[in-house]
């Protein structure tokens, strides 16, 4: 039996798992750090939209597009609810959340509505 | 003319499975028909161990040759059985690491990311691999047979396989049985180990709430665990890099239908390939030998071990951080995901019904996969 072989292989196999789980634990605790600095200086940008709607939109959206697919949104809520609603309802933030449908699916009715 | 059918008869009935049967088939066959049992009507990981039981069962049928070796007989190539050219994908190491993006693709490492010290849960709990290794050493069995029977330990079946298939594939069949069949019993393994370590005080820690995770933080993460474990112990990277691309395919949001396909299809078919595959090679010769007995007692006591250095390391953590950590979710540190974050979770409520300790242990629990395939990796790289 090969007993420096299997202390080793224990020894060094304990300290290696502990030394890499210990230091990736920093980097995991670290990296979302760096991340929040960035993120309040990119992200959330208040978008005033007209008096009449006064609406405040912030942009969460990554797309190129955000202001205008904020507009659309806000212009929407606004059609719907009419003129007595204007006063009360204000749109806080627009988020997109992940489509549960599949793309097929999708396919499927937008064909059907068109 | 009655004497030649009899004959004939009698010809294909020697030549019949039911003539050329050995006893060592039979019992095979009947153990087989056994894990079917506890598969079927015992739910016990059914989705692994039916396949196993059935693949096991094909290959102790006489005269099946489902795992003959294609061979060149008077010049001309024979073909192979269709199971040998099927667990070619574990003997190749390629299953395993499929198996690994199906389970990053239905993986949420938030609660990891929001507790960031569970990683450390998920170091202690594979002490239990390397000391079951000496364990094995000790009874007999070569550095590269320990190595493989100490995996089972980290409780986690594909890279249990993976690494037996690297370094002792002659042990697969049994290695992955215990594997198996030590998860499907993690909820009777580890509450007595979990309550005999602990005290009723420990028990009935409730645990801080767990901050919000952003999805940039979990996008990044994959990304981030790749770069750092891939290029400090690249033999992991087969098994950590696919469990990664399949969370990144998750979180990206951007590949909805693969990430579907990593959870489901992909995830369904590999099962199938991987259990048959397993179970073929549990042949009587192979499975049939004292080792195996010896490697099922040493797979619980590395599951134990596991469970035991989680927990004394959640005690550990518990005093250090005064009293904010439950030891409880230490056990979770095996993997065996989610099964022993539930575990962990239904011994702290039956302590304590206000406390809810499912997502705190989560966090060591998918931190277990990691570190088991680390492990894997370290043994990989010194053993070969």
């Amino acid at each position: 039996m090969d007993w420096a072989l299997i202390l080793n292989v224990t020894f060094v196999g304990i300290i290696i798992v502990f030394f890499s789980l210990i230091l990736l634990s920093f980097v995991v605790y670290l990296y979302p750090k760096l991340l929040k600095v960035k993120n309040t200086v990119a992200p959330a940008v208040p978008v005033k939209e007209s008096e009449a709607v006064s609406a405040v939109m912030v942009a969460s959206v990554q797309d190129d597009d955000a202001d205008e697919i904020t507009a659309v949104i806000a212009a929407a809520i606004e059609a719907f609810g009419g003129t007595s609603y204007t006063s009360k309802v204000t749109v806080k933030s627009i988020r997109r959340v992940d489509s549960k449908n599949p793309v097929w699916n999708s396919t499927g009715r937008l064909e059907a509505l068109n | 003319m009655f004497s030649e059918m009899f004959t004939t008869l009698s010809e294909l009935l020697q030549k019949s499975g039911f003539a050329t049967i050995t006893i060592k088939q039979i019992i095979m066959l009947l153990i087989s028909c056994g894990l079917l049992y506890l598969a079927i009507a015992k739910k016990y990981e059914p989705l692994l161990l039916l396949p196993i039981a059935f693949g096991m069962l094909l290959v102790n049928i006489p005269g099946s040759n489902l795992m003959v070796e294609p061979f060149i007989e008077n010049g001309s190539e024979t073909n192979g059985g269709l199971l040998y050219y099927i667990s070619l994908g574990i003997k190749k190491g390629i299953f395993p690491p499929l198996i690994f993006l199906g389970i990053g693709a239905m993986t949420d490492f938030g609660p990891l990311i929001a507790n960031p010290k569970s990683l450390l849960l998920g170091a202690a709990a594979q002490i239990g691999i390397f000391t079951t290794f000496i364990g094995a050493s000790l009874l007999g069995f070569t550095p590269n047979e320990a190595g493989s029977i100490g995996i089972i330990g980290g409780a986690d079946g594909p890279t249990a396989i993976w690494l037996t298939s690297k370094l002792s594939p002659e042990l697969l069949g049994a290695i992955a049985i215990a594997a198996y069949s030590y998860m499907a019993l993690v909820p009777i393994i580890q509450p007595p180990i979990m309550r005999l370590l602990t005290t009723k005080k420990e028990r009935i820690i409730v645990m801080k709430q767990l901050r919000p995770v952003s999805k940039i933080e979990k996008i990044f993460y994959p990304v981030v665990v790749t770069l750092f474990v891939c290029l400090l112990i690249p033999d992991a990277t087969p098994l950590l890099g696919m469990l990664m691309l399949g969370n990144l395919l998750r979180e990206s949001g951007v590949v909805e239908r693969l990430s579907k396909a990593a959870q489901n299809e992909l995830m369904n078919i590999v099962v199938i390939f991987l259990g048959v595959s397993v179970g073929a090679s549990a042949s009587a010769e192979n499975f049939l030998t004292v080792q195996t007995i010896s490697i099922i007692l040493l797979g619980l006591a590395a599951f134990a071990i596991g469970t035991a250095s989680g927990v004394l390391f959640g005690k550990l953590m518990c005093v250090l951080t005064k009293g904010q950590v439950n030891p409880l979710i230490g056990s979770a540190g095996v993997s065996a995901v989610p099964m022993a974050a539930r575990v962990s979770q239904k011994v702290g409520y039956e302590e304590n019904p206000k406390n809810h300790l499912l997502m705190h242990a989560m966090g060591p629990n998918v931190a277990g996969v990691i570190g088991s395939a680390i492990a894997a990796g370290i043994l990989l790289s010194i053993l070969t």
